[in-house]
């Protein structure tokens, strides 16, 4: 006869049917996977993760072959956003394919880095952003001299001794107050420090530059307007880049805060917005938002003496004219505005948000490097 | 003509920063407010003051405005006196005159 353990004859006693005891079973596994999974949380938040654990919870994310927010930026933007949810909402780690990577532009690989450095800063090296290389050459060595392996800690792998070629880039810069002196870096940095850059159009570029870290200061971070995903507060990424064909000068300026968009609708005033609504056929989109700022130039402290910023902003482009842009890019809104004026100015709303406000200001490279 | 009276010259770039930016102190070290309060504090102690703009790597309207234009609404100097005390130096006139118009427009705040 068949020995029944003590343990199975009550378990049998106890328990009216076979159906109860399935439904028992069941329950007891259910509670014990939830226990199991709060203790995994547990372990994973206080102490490094096993390789193997670590190896099946990261988000692989490749990135696309043209890494660009002017001529591919719904497939660009959605990296971001990938990066941002897989690091900051779902705490995993994250892996960049840059293998197929054949083009990347400054401002892009300037967003990358800053979403790089916050997913850093915010898990403190518990959780990382790693990657591996690009095929292309070209592309590896612009991603190395802006600094990009160094904030994924990959080696540097290239022996770098001339600027990169055609697009010249260099390091980024970022702060979280307003450091003019950085502007002046980035000059040198680009330059070289031996030319001597035209003063006007230097002194505008300043002025727009700086106009734009008090901007961030002042109004992107705002309490009022609550994000789900966590900041690094009045955090500023900048960079410079030199088109050699083309001969133009890019600065590149970008923040993660709420967005001109975001912030317009409650902070200027509402005959005003009407007006501009009227007058440009607008629809309360991102882009018409942006355009609706740029257009009004107050402050959304509503304060008369305030608000002049993005005039600044734009000034640089308004001094230089021909072949000069400015491109904003803020939530979902894109502007572009040349020296035709506001009139002309081009804006549009797109599907994803880029997490920030971008500002690239494009000028003519003989506007501020005079002629010899 | 400045003549024989009680002059401080204030030179922005070797007084203050080369690189101004910013309204607040909060924004950052060589913001408006900071330079507003040592201008104040030099147009209070002297007869007159030369504040000589060039030099720096550029202005912001935001720290233009906080320097200049808060002597009239925060430190309650009027523009009129301000015209008799301060003067303003630079090769760039468009800057001097934007200098002033921010103290003209400015009124002085109500509390």
């Amino acid at each position: 006869m068949k020995k029944v353990s003590w343990k199975t004859r009550f378990w049998e006693k106890s328990t009216k049917n076979k159906k109860q005891r399935k439904e028992i079973k069941r329950k007891r596994k259910r509670k014990n996977r939830a226990k199991h999974a709060a203790y995994m949380k547990r372990r994973v938040g206080k102490q490094r993760a096993t390789p193997e654990y670590r190896k099946k919870k990261y988000a692989r994310i490749i990135l696309p072959k043209r890494f660009d927010l002017l001529n591919n930026y719904d497939k660009t933007a959605q990296c971001f956003e990938l990066i941002r949810n897989a690091s900051l909402n779902q705490k995993r780690d994250v892996r960049l394919v840059l293998k197929n990577l054949e083009f990347i532009q400054p401002a892009a690989m300037l967003v990358l880095g800053a979403e790089i450095y916050r997913c850093s800063k915010i898990h403190a090296g518990k959780l990382g952003i790693g990657g591996d290389y690009p095929d292309d050459q070209n592309v590896e060595i612009i991603l190395q001299i802006f600094g990009f392996f160094d904030l994924i800690k990959v080696q540097n792998r290239l022996e770098i001794s001339e600027p990169s070629d055609p697009i010249k880039v260099i390091k980024f810069l970022t702060d979280n107050w307003v450091n003019g002196r950085l502007v002046k870096n980035l000059e040198e940095n680009l330059f070289g420090g031996k030319e001597k850059t035209d003063k006007g159009a230097s002194g505008k570029l300043f002025s727009g530059i700086t106009e734009a870290m008090a901007n961030v200061s002042n109004h992107a971070y705002v309490d009022s307007i609550k994000s789900k995903i966590p900041g690094l507060r009045n955090q500023w990424w900048m960079t410079g880049a030199i088109d050699k064909k083309n001969q133009l000068f890019n600065a590149i300026f970008f923040d993660q805060g709420v967005g001109i968009p975001a912030t317009v609708p409650n902070n200027y005033p509402s005959d005003q917005l009407k007006e501009i609504s009227r007058r440009y056929r607008t629809k309360n989109a991102d882009g018409d938002l942006i355009h609706a700022a740029m257009a009004l130039g107050r402050t959304r402290t509503g304060e008369k003496h305030r608000g002049k910023g993005l005039t600044d902003i734009r000034e640089l482009i308004d001094s230089v004219g021909q072949e000069s842009v400015l491109k904003i890019i803020s939530g979902k809104g894109q502007y572009i505005y040349d020296s035709k004026g506001i009139e002309h100015a081009e804006f549009k709303t797109n599907k994803t948000s880029l997490g920030g406000t971008m500002i690239e200001w494009q000028i003519p490279l003989g506007a501020i490097l005079p002629k010899r | 003509m400045i003549g024989t009276m009680k002059t401080k010259i204030l030179n922005i770039s070797k007084d203050f920063s080369r690189f101004p930016a910013g309204r607040f102190l909060k924004d950052g070290s060589y913001s408006g407010e900071a330079f507003r309060v040592i201008l104040a504090r030099a147009l209070k102690n002297n007869e007159r003051v030369l504040v000589e703009m060039d030099g720096t790597a550029g202005y912001g309207s935001s720290f233009l405005e906080e320097a200049f234009g808060g002597l009239v609404r925060v430190e309650g100097i009027t523009s009129t006196d301000l015209r008799k005390k301060l003067e303003l130096d630079s090769e760039d006139m468009s800057l001097v005159d934007e200098v002033w118009e921010y103290i003209e427009m400015t009124q002085p705040s109500t509390i």
